[in-house]
């Protein structure tokens, strides 16, 4: 077994005074999709925006093993993780192809980036008919979809994503998280899902982890928590 | 018609250096997002630098490239100890308030430094004119029109087909994303002051000529460059130069043919233009709208 792709371990974190989470421990192993549920303000957001350095937090953080001091988003991405922020975070100026150059920022190599993009195209087949519009001109789901193909355009190691599914239609959401699952048997990628939809996350996820006010109240696998009285409950609506 | 036509290759030949400065307005607002209002006064500085170094024996031509080298590099420093810390992707306003101070500050600092009078720098072109027809075509003028192209070419090839170019474009789009991705932002606004610091001097050198060489050659010339970069649009090189060379011609065409205007209310013309552009389009004639979808 190799290093876990990321272990965080944040005393505290938050925004100038305001403290935002306190005590929150996560591990996403490689090649394990993690999916991270909470209700609205249990800190999902702050947790990833921590992780890749947007929110000063004090703690400690390895990717792969290595211990990572001092972090800057920069930092991180180079070190193979790739954040997908919540609202997609797409460049609405640029095309759709400069905005997958762009996601190569941290790649040398032209050609692999041209080789990359043709992957992703195919991948996701209404990028590849959209190359040469501004990304500011595509659809919620056409977006979510370019952002996950931007990041991995960085070749990540390890994605975060926020909120895929905000703001998406149920079948838009559907076709997505199932293009997650396909790239994590795929490429083995390592996933921590930041989701309201505890459905749709839990049915890629191997594991899950619960928050509540800033703090991990439960943890376990998929299929646990999906059975789970309280997520059930909670998150699930049943 | 030959007043016409002279006008018209006066009024274009002005129009370079408003473009040139104009373009160096627009590369910093697309590296940074912001508006440099010191950058006439940062121009003015390397002139007097130029000048200092011809003054001290330098070739003319040397002492530009020098100029335009070391504004470079002092481009970026300013604006990795001035403007950095004041530096904010959301509240533009502090930066803008900084190269205020910067503008006040370089204003008194070329005084003390170099000189308060009034000095000549020779022009880098020949001094003679071509003559086509009647008209009056200064070699310096053709000189000028070469350098402004090949200027905006080299721009354009850099924001358009370089990856340095598109991390560039993508870091004003949208800032944060580009961090995530690995887009070093703090280099880019480094070298995109530097570039625009470059510009700016070598704008001035070609001026100068002109205008002399002393603390206040640019204030006109400034106006002008942020009326050509209005009407051209703030985020578009091709629309800034393009501006640069209408609002050249307006002007020599308003003050030649307008008489009470005439030379006295030249600045008007370009106040008019601003306001007319901001009411009728306010992102210029190039400018994009932001194709943000909220």
């Amino acid at each position: 077994m190799s290093a876990a792709a990321l272990e965080a371990s944040i005393d505290r974190a938050g925004y100038g005074r305001l403290t935002v989470l306190r005590d929150v421990e996560i591990e996403v192993q490689s090649g394990e999709v993690v999916a991270l549920l909470g209700a609205n303000g249990a800190g999902k957001t702050t947790i990833l925006r921590a992780i890749s350095g947007l929110v000063r937090m004090r703690g400690h953080l390895a990717v792969g093993g290595v211990a990572v001091v001092p972090k800057s988003p920069e930092r991180m991405a180079r070190l193979g993780v790739g954040h997908v922020p919540q609202g997609r975070g797409t460049f609405p100026n640029l095309t759709v192809r400069e905005n997958l150059v762009a996601g190569g920022a941290v790649r040398r190599r032209r050609a692999d980036l041209n080789s990359d993009i043709e992957r992703w195209s195919e991948v996701f087949p209404r990028l590849g008919e959209r190359m040469n519009q501004h990304a500011g001109q595509l659809s919620g789901g056409e977006q979510q979809m370019l952002a996950v193909a931007r990041a991995l355009m960085g070749r990540p190691r390890l994605l975060l994503l926020d909120e895929p599914s905000l703001g998406l239609a149920p079948a838009v959401v559907h076709e997505l998280f199932d293009k997650l699952a396909e790239l994590n048997r795929d490429l083995g990628t390592a996933m921590l899902i930041v989701e309201q939809n505890a459905n749709a996350a839990l049915r890629v996820a191997h594991r899950g982890v619960v928050l509540e006010a800033g703090s991990v109240v439960m943890t376990g696998s998929a299929e646990e928590l999906s059975n789970a009285p309280r997520v059930r409950q909670a998150y699930l609506g049943v | 018609m030959e007043l016409f036509s002279q006008r018209l290759v006066d009024g274009l030949s002005s129009g370079c250096i408003y473009a040139a400065l104009a373009l160096a307005i627009v590369l910093v607002f697309r590296a940074t997002g912001t508006l440099n209002l010191a950058q006439g006064e940062m121009a003015m500085f390397s002139c007097f630098f130029i000048w200092k170094l011809t003054d001290l024996g330098w070739p003319l031509v040397l002492a530009i490239v020098a100029g335009v080298v070391v504004a470079f590099v002092a481009g970026a420093a300013i604006e990795r100890v001035i403007i950095r810390p004041v530096e904010d992707s959301h509240d533009h306003l502090p930066v803008i308030i900084v190269t205020l101070g910067l503008l006040l500050a370089l204003d008194s600092l070329a005084g003390g430094l170099f000189t308060v009078d009034i000095e000549t720098l020779g022009s880098p072109f020949p001094s003679g004119a071509w003559h086509l027809g009647t008209v009056r075509v200064p070699y310096s003028s053709i000189g000028l029109f070469a350098v402004i192209a090949a200027l905006s070419g080299l721009i354009w090839f850099v924001f358009q087909k370089t990856r340095f170019g598109l991390a560039m474009r993508a870091s004003v789009d949208n800032p944060e994303s580009a961090r995530l991705l690995g887009i070093r932002r703090s280099r880019i606004l480094m070298v995109g002051w530097g570039a625009a610091a470059a510009l700016g001097a070598l704008a001035a050198a070609l001026v100068a000529p002109q205008t002399y060489v002393y603390t206040g050659m640019l204030q006109g010339v400034l106006l002008y460059a942020f009326t050509a970069a209005t009407l051209g649009g703030f985020d578009s090189p091709a629309g800034a130069v393009l501006g640069g060379l209408l609002v050249g011609v307006l002007q020599a065409m308003v003050s030649g043919y307008v008489h009470f205007i005439g030379n006295d209310l030249s600045l008007m013309t370009a106040l008019v233009v601003i306001i007319v552009v901001l009411m009728l389009k306010p992102t210029g004639l190039f400018g994009r709208p932001d194709s943000r979808r909220l």
